[in-house]
This record gives structure tokens, sequence and C-alpha cells, in this order.
């Protein structure tokens, strides 16, 4: 990857592989073989349904959670958990942070016990995102809490980083002001990330390619470019009322005595198929955002099982 | 790419740790040694209460510091509680207020995380530790800082507090709810106390019932019922310490381990309540597991010590059987092994010089010896028993027998005749006493019924003590007239003897003179059985006032050959049995009846 | 610099192609002279918050077309004379999302006058909002 700056190769990015990880909360099947593997420097999302698994897939590789059968190992190097979590950065999806102290107090704190602690970088976060250093924590705004839990995962510059969800609910301006930070380490660190997001915009923005996650366990992983742009939808009427499609990689429904098909790939084979049987078919075509493509495939993903 | 920028920690990661904890420590603490201050503040200002307030608390003291004795209850019980209350907090501070993921996302060993919350509870438990100490002591007696009372006071309650913040760490990891963490953190000590109490049952009866089922060959063949055999049940016993330091070590050890699992896990996630499910169930198995080797050890035990009895048992047995057959006389004749004789002067010199122990032990009160497979069959205690069953179905015959013994002074020696009236009462005693100091064949006799006359009267009232250790049957007087002894004459055992038999042979009299009785009927009886009237009652006080022997010029001879203590011992001798009797009363503070007038 | 242009991560045009045809208007406009060094990657992903490698793809892709070149010490520069070839390539892109339209008219069977008058509309309405956002 050629940049403007003077290179180096990136040699302290971390790569992560997940192998047939499984864990039940009770008769709960949180994830059920799930594998990923991140290449060092990758950035990649994870989509899918509330419960799909995603908050225990992060707990499981910072090891909050400890897993029923399965691997996880960072890639070249290879490090012990200890030293895996110095170079790991995670942004859980609400603020993990003792409610009595302030908000300079949990970062000196984190300080201390981050031993790659950057306290210029860290102050640079905090001047982007704007933190009130002697508010306490308990008093702290949704937006602040987000932004203090940027500040708290990512100030000694981690080379994994692992964001769940983090904008959730967010206002727009600490939105903008995270994406601006997250794009500027990516650039400047080249650091391996792995994002949790309903917000598929930013998916499209960060990642090189998304994960769509169902009840614990990886269904697909699609290029970002191809998210949309491999998804298109097709209204048709004038189907008889037994007409299925029989061609793959459709998401088919009924809507208003129309059919509604998302299909991946061209178009242009799926409609002479579909005329061939029914001619008296009439189509519109729909351009589908992302997050109406990824929607489909989820359900699709759903309907499978 | 990464540069590591230096940076100036302001502190240690330990350092973090630890006043992380300190600080949610504290925001228990402050709480709790708020109340310790209000009642110290309360206890000061006691007196401005008034009188009542102080009353009601029971309160007869009267500085601050004696004051401060009234919050010792209070003090220990939150000594008790609190080191469990705080480890709660510990673990669960890190789960509430979302400190949890935090928690688990710095790169710091799950073991150090755990060290710095138990360095803090351990100080928050030392802290009322001493608050508690400090109140039992703050009134410091002389005796109070007896160093092995600290001691004990330390191991115990620091022992004690321990338990109880493990299981607070232990019962922070079995549940997500808080609640449920603190309540159990009390719960959980009071749990292992009942279950140590339980598990001492378990062990106990599990262990008798594999006694006597592996014993039960034995049993069928001896036809004996061990149970009812007081010697299996003492062994039985033996090992009792053992269970319970069994029980107690199991469960701590258990409450640790469970504590350990549940280390840096901080409850909020259903792992560390998978785990801590798993451990207790480990836990159960472990004591059931640990419960059956212990017995099974003890019962081997027993069985090979058993072997080693069968010879015992079946001697016992036939003992017992051949015993059944005997005669209420023949056994009353066989209980006891009677050596001595008294009418013989050759012995009783020996006894004045040599035997006086032995002599004395061999008064009535029979100190049990353990049983020795070489004893005589005569007069063991396998005979006692035998004695004792037959009392058991036929205690007529054996009173009649008791009672020809006692009153058979020409076939019977005096000790034997002392050991019959004793098993009637302590008035035939005396009577035996006063008879053969009337009628007494030789001095050492004579000696041997001043001593029983002597030991047998109550004189608590005037504030002496009984002069013979085991307990023997006494008789009272009531509204003796008062006497003193000289202190200076009562230090050899003798002298004591004699006056006591003075004040007794003193008051039969006037007992006898008297209209309504100053004794009790049974003496009344037991006087007119064995022929004592007045006179009689005159001569023995007059007996009892002359010397016991004219001369004690051939004893010393005999003496002088044979060392040092038998001539000590024949001087204490005579200096108490040389002299009047009235000698050792205090005439200004003894009344006349007592004494018998110089001729 | 700034950019001029905005990318809508919603779309359903990947976004290295949004920002390729954003880099290649601009061009073709002007905005960015023959030789004029361009901003970098990363300054590119900073400002438009972007995954650094989405906006190398675009740089490639441009690269490939031969509308700008790599300058040794220096960084990307846009290729003399590439004006026009941007211009070009960028109605080479028009032409194909017209085909694209072209064909559906055709299998729904619309007549040419139909869909030119939808042309017309379409530039319409594409101006306007261009209008509203200057």
């Amino acid at each position: 990857m050629t940049t403007n700056d003077t290179t180096t190769s990136s040699v302290s990015a971390l790569g992560l592989e997940c192998r047939g990880l499984a864990l039940s909360f009770g008769r709960v099947r949180a994830l059920d073989g799930f594998n990923l593997t991140l290449t060092a420097g990758e950035a990649v999302g994870i989509v899918g349904r509330n419960g799909a698994g995603k908050s225990t897939l992060f707990r499981a590789i910072i090891g909050a959670e400890s897993l029923e059968r399965g691997t996880i190992l960072s890639t070249t190097p290879t490090l012990t958990r200890l030293p895996l979590l110095a170079r790991t950065g995670f942004v859980p999806d609400t603020l993990s942070a003792y409610d009595w102290m302030r908000v300079g107090e949990s970062i000196a704190y984190v300080a201390a016990l981050q031993p790659n602690f950057d306290a210029a970088w860290s102050r640079e976060l905090q001047a982007l995102l704007e933190l009130d250093l002697d508010v306490r924590v308990r008093d702290l705004s949704r937006g602040m809490q987000a932004r203090l839990a940027f500040v708290l995962g990512l100030s000694h510059k981690p080379d994994l980083v692992l964001l769940d969800e983090p904008l959730l609910g967010v206002d727009a301006v600490t939105h903008d002001a995270v994406l601006e930070m997250l794009a500027r380490m990516r650039a400047t660190h080249q650091c391996t990330m792995l994002i949790a997001s309903h917000q598929l915009g930013d998916l499209a923005r960060l990642t090189d390619r998304v994960v769509f996650m169902d009840r614990g366990r990886d269904v697909i992983s699609i290029n970002t470019d191809e998210l949309a742009s491999g998804s298109t939808r097709l209204i048709v009427r004038g189907l008889s009322l037994e007409w299925k499609p029989n061609f793959d990689r459709v998401h088919f429904r009924r809507q208003d005595g129309a059919c509604v098909l998302t299909l991946q790939g061209h178009v242009e084979p799926a409609i002479k198929a579909i005329l061939a049987n029914e001619p008296s078919a009439r189509f519109e075509r729909v351009a589908l955002s992302i997050n109406e493509a990824c929607a489909d495939r989820l359900r699709a993903m759903e309907d499978r099982s | 790419m990464m540069q590591f920028q230096s940076q100036t920690p302001t502190q240690s990661p330990f350092t973090a740790l630890l006043r992380k904890d300190i600080r949610l420590a504290s925001q228990l603490m402050l709480p709790a040694l708020g109340i310790v201050a209000a009642l110290a503040v309360f206890v000061a200002v006691l007196p401005l209460l008034g009188l009542d307030a102080m009353r009601s608390f029971n309160v007869k003291h009267t500085t601050l510091l004696q004051r401060l004795e009234i919050l010792f209850p209070i003090l220990l019980g939150m000594a008790i509680v609190v080191p469990g209350w705080i480890a709660v907090a510990l673990t669960f501070g890190d789960a509430q207020r979302r400190g949890s993921t935090l928690v688990s996302m710095l790169p710091v060993a799950s073991r150090t995380k755990w060290i710095s919350k138990l360095i803090v509870a351990i100080a928050c438990t030392m802290l009322f530790t001493a608050f508690t100490i400090s109140a039992a002591y703050a009134n410091p007696g002389p005796e109070a800082f007896i160093f092995n009372n600290i001691a004990w006071a330390l191991g115990i309650g620091v022992a004690v507090q321990l338990l109880g913040m493990c299981s607070g760490f232990a019962a922070a990891a079995f549940t997500r709810s808080t609640v449920a963490a603190y309540v159990l953190a009390i719960g959980l000590p009071i749990a292992a106390l009942l279950t140590i109490v339980a598990l001492d049952w378990l062990v106990g009866r599990s262990a008798l019932f594999l006694f006597t089922t592996s014993t039960a060959a034995i049993r069928v063949e001896l036809g004996i019922d061990f149970d009812e055999s007081p010697t299996f049940r003492n062994w039985v016993r033996a090992h009792e310490d053992l269970r319970q330091i069994v029980c107690l070590v199991t469960l701590l050890l258990c409450a640790l381990f469970c504590a350990w699992r549940g280390r840096g896990r901080v409850a909020g996630h259903g792992d560390s309540t998978r785990g801590s499910r798993r451990t207790l169930a480990w836990c159960i198995a472990t004591i059931l597991f640990a419960v059956l080797i212990v017995n099974s050890i003890m019962t081997v035990q027993i069985s090979s010590y058993y072997s080693k009895l069968t010879t015992e048992l079946r001697k016992q047995g036939e003992h017992e059987a051949q015993a059944q057959l005997k005669s209420t006389a023949e056994l009353v004749d066989e209980s006891r092994d009677f050596t001595r004789q008294f009418r013989n002067t050759q012995q009783c010199e020996q006894i004045f010089l040599y035997d006086y122990m032995a002599f004395r032990s061999t008064t009535s009160d029979t100190s049990f010896h353990p049983y020795r497979p070489d004893e005589p069959a005569r007069g063991s205690l396998l005979d006692y028993y035998a004695l004792a069953r037959r009392y058991e179905t036929r205690p007529e015959e054996v009173v009649v027998a008791f009672r020809a013994i006692m009153h058979d002074s020409v076939g019977r020696e005096l000790d034997q005749r002392f050991f019959a009236a004793d098993n009637i009462g302590p008035e035939a005693v005396i009577g035996v006493a006063l008879r053969a100091l009337v009628d007494a064949a030789t001095p050492c006799e004579r000696l041997f019924a001043i001593e029983e006359l002597g030991a047998r009267i109550d004189l608590e009232q005037m504030g002496l003590e009984m002069v013979r250790q085991m307990a023997v049957m006494l008789i009272s007087f009531s509204d003796l007239p008062p006497f003193a002894f000289r202190e200076t004459d009562m230090q050899f055992p003798t002298c004591g003897y004699r006056a006591r038999a003075i004040v007794l042979v003193t008051a039969l009299r006037r007992h006898c003179a008297s209209a309504p009785p100053r004794a009790s009927e049974a003496m009344t009886e037991a006087l007119a059985e064995f022929g004592i009237d007045d006179a009689t009652l005159d001569k023995c006080r007059a007996i009892l006032e002359a010397p016991l022997l004219e001369s004690w010029e051939p004893l010393e001879g005999k003496a002088a050959g044979g060392g040092e203590h038998l001539l000590k011992r024949l001087s204490q001798l005579k200096d108490c049995l040389d002299c009047n009797g009235s000698v050792f009363f205090k005439p200004a503070e003894t009344d006349p009846a007592y004494l018998i007038a110089d001729r | 610099m700034p950019l001029y242009f905005l990318i809508n991560p919603n779309a359903s045009v990947p976004i290295f192609q949004q920002i390729a045809d954003g880099m290649r208007a601009a061009i073709g406009r002007g905005t960015y002279a023959p030789g004029e060094l361009l901003p970098s990657v990363r300054e590119i992903a900073e400002e438009l918050g972007v995954n650094p490698n989405t906006v190398h793809k675009a740089i490639v892709a441009l690269e490939r077309e031969g509308i700008i070149e790599a300058e040794r010490g220096k960084g990307m520069v846009v290729k003399s004379g590439s004006g026009a070839q941007a211009r070009s390539a960028s109605e080479d892109a028009v032409l194909r999302h017209l085909a694209e339209a072209a064909q559906l008219a055709e299998t729904t069977g619309m007549s040419e006058e139909k869909f030119n008058q939808l042309v017309q509309r379409a530039r319409r309405d594409t101006a306007s909002q261009q209008g509203d956002r200057s």
C-alpha cells in the first residue's frame, strides 16, 4: 500500500484467527461454531440481528468470557493473553467505567494499567472528542459516555481495535468526530479493526469486508464494495400465484400482490429466466441502499434456517 | 506504525488497582466507621444522659475507656460480618457500575486483581479486629494482658474473619445479584457451621455403623452388646476430636477453593456462576469422599485394636458368666482386694513407717486404676462390675452382705469393714469408726478410725474445705458451736483429721443430749445399731484427747536405720499424735464444749 | 486541501467507485491541474472518514486508467493531458450507466421517446439538486 508518507511496513499490525468458537449461556447458544480470520491491517465489519452473538464474540476475544470450544489466536505473532490485551483496544457498546470516578481519573486509571498508554495521543483524542475531565462518570450524557469509551479503549494506540456498536444512539457531531478519528487511526497506525454495527454506512466507509452473523455462526463474508452494488431489487408483477424463484442467491417475498426479489449478481439472466416462463411479467428495478441490501440478506439468512 | 512514546506514569499498575479497591471498600467502610464513631460518641456522652441510662446499660464504669467496653459485643458482631460484606462489595464493585468490561480488557493478570482485593479486605478486617480488641481491653484489669488470651483472640478471631472474607468472595462468585451475594456472605458461614455440625453427626453415625457392622462377628461370638460396653464407647469417642478437625479442615479448604475459583471472575457473567456451581459440586463430592476415607481408616484402626482385645473380651465374658453363678456374699468378698492387716502388730508398725500413703488409700474411697491384664483375679475392675451387676438385680442381698461384714469385728479387718460401711452410708462409717476407736486392737486401727471420723464431717459452713478429693458422703450438723483451729498445728493432715474428729464427737454428744436432734435420723439409727451411747461418746472424746502412743521410741529406733524420710514422716506423725487433742484449738475463739481442761 | 466531492456511504455505488468518479470529475473539470500533486491517501481517508484501503483502490483505478501517475518522492500527480482523458472517462462512465438504463427500458418495452424524456428529467432533477448544494 503506497501512501504519500514515508512508509513503514506494518510490522506491528496484528491478525486474529477465531476457529470454531462455541459458548452457551444456559440453553442459549451465543456462539455456535464461529469462524473468522482477520489478516493484519484488515478492517472487518460484523452485521447481525440483535442476539446474533456479536457482543459475546467481542467479550470472548478479550477474554471476559471463557469458551466452551474453539480457539482465538493472534497471528504473527501469536501472543498470550496479557500481551495481546496490551495491544488490543476495545470499545464496548456501553461505557465500562467506575461511576464514582471522574473522567480524568478513569483515564489515569487506564493509563496506569495499560503499558503502551500514549499520553500525547490520549490528549489528542480527548481534544478531538471534547472531553471534560472533571465530570463524574455517572453524570455523563450518552454521547459523552461513548466518547469516553473511545478514549479509554484507544489511548494506547492498539494494533487491534475492537468496536462493539460504538456509535449506537450517538449524536451527529460525536458521530462525525469519531469517524474522522477512526479513519485517522486506520491511515496512520494501520491497525486491524473489527467493528460490529447496525450502521451500515459506517461499515461501508471503514471496512474492507463485512461478515454476516446469525445465531452464533458466521454465514457469509462480503466485500464492502459489493454490499450494495452487488444487490438489486426487482419488483415483478404479473406472476402466477404459485411462482417461486428457481435460482440461487435471491431473497423473495410477496408484498401487496407483487413479488419482491433481491438478487445478488447480474440481473439480466434472472430477468430472462423469469420471462422465459412468465412472459407477461413486468419489472421494476430499485437501486438498493446498503441498509436495505443488508436487511434483505439478513432476512434471507433467517429464512434459510 | 506503533510508536512507543515514553510516558511518565503517575502510578504503578498495582498501585492503581489498590487505590481503586480502597476507594471501592471505603464506600462501604465509611458508613461502618461512621456507625463505630457514632457509638463511641454515644458512649462518651452516656453520663450526660443521666444515671438511668447508665443503669439500663448495666454500666458500672466511670471513665470513658471503661465505658467503651459496652461496644465490645457490637464491634465483635461487626468484625464477623464486615469481612464478608467487604469481600462482596469489592467483587461487585467491579461488576456493578459497569466496571466489568473494563476489568477484563486491561492487561492485568486476574490474580493481581484478586491480590489487590485480598489485601484491602484483610486490611479492613484487621481494622475491625483492632477495634474489637481495643474495646475488649479498654478497661484492663490485672489479668487482661495475658498473652495466651490475646493470642487466642487473634487466632480464632482472625480465622473466623478470614473465613467470613472467603465466604464473601465465594458468595460473589455464586450469584449475579448483589443482594443475594450480601445475603450469602452472611449465610455461608452459618451454613458452614451447620454443615460442620451435620458432618460431625454424619461421620459419627457412619463410624458407629461401620464399627458395629465390622465387629458384628465378634459380637455374635462373644455374646456381648458393644454399644452398652463402656470400654468401647470410649473408643469411638477417642476419635471425636479427629473427626471434628477433619470436618473443619475439609470445609475450610473447600471454602478457600471456591473463593479461589471465584476470584477475578467478576459476578454478572454466566461463566462464574457456572464455574462456581461446578466447584460446589466437586466440593460436596470431595467432602463425601473424604468422610468415606476417614471413616474407613478409623474403622480399620478400630478393628485392629479389637483383635488385640478379643482375648480380653472373652475373659470378661467368661468372668461375668461365672459371676452370675456366685452368691452375693462371695461377690462382695471378691470385689475388693484387702491386704491390710491392722490387727497384726508387725503390720501395724509397717503401716506407720512405710505405707502411710498406701494406708490412706486403702480407706473406703476406692480410686479406680486402669484395667491391667496382669491384675489378680480378686479385687479387679471386673469383679467390681460383677458386684455392680448383682446390685442391679438383687440389691437387698448385697446390702445384707455388706451389713454382715460391717458388724463382723472378729472375722474382718478394719479396712474391709470401712469399705462395707461406705456402701451403706456415711452414718455407718462413723458407727464403725467410733466402735473401732473404742475397741481398737492396735494403734493403727485407732489412727485409721480417727482419719475416717475426721474426713466425714462437713465443715463448709465454718469455711473449712473437704479433706478428701474424692466425692465422699459427709455428715452435717446444724448450729455447731464456734471453734477455731490453730493454723500452725494444722499443716500436717493427720492433725487436721484428729481435730475434726474431736469436733464430730463433740457434735454427736450434743446431738444425743438434745431433744430436737441436731443431725439426721439416720445418724441416730446408726448410733443405736452400733451400740454407741453417751458414755461411749465420752470415752471416744477421751481417747481423742490422749496421745495415741505411750512411747514413740520403738518406732523411732526402727526408723533410724531406714533413712531421712522415715524419720521425717515419723516426726510429723508424732507432732500430731503425741499431744493433747485440745491443743489444736484456739481457746479464745472456741466453745469450751470442745475442750477438755488439762488435768 | 479540501476535497471537491462528497461520498454517500449509503448509496449502492461502492465507495471506491464514488471516490474515483469524484476525483476523475475534478480532474476533468480542471480543479486538479496537470502536474499538480493530489492529496495523499491518508489525507483523503481522514477527510472523508473512510478506509484508507478504499481510497487506495480508487487511486489505483485512476492510475490504471492513466489519468494519474506516481512521482518519486512526492506522491500522485495528475498526468499532463489527462484532463481530456478524464472527461472522456467520465463520459464512458455516464455511458455505462445509461446503457444499463437503456437495457432495462428495452426489457420493459419502453419507447425511445419515453426513454429520452426520462433522460432529460433525470438531468433536470440532478441539476436542481446540485443547485441546492451550491
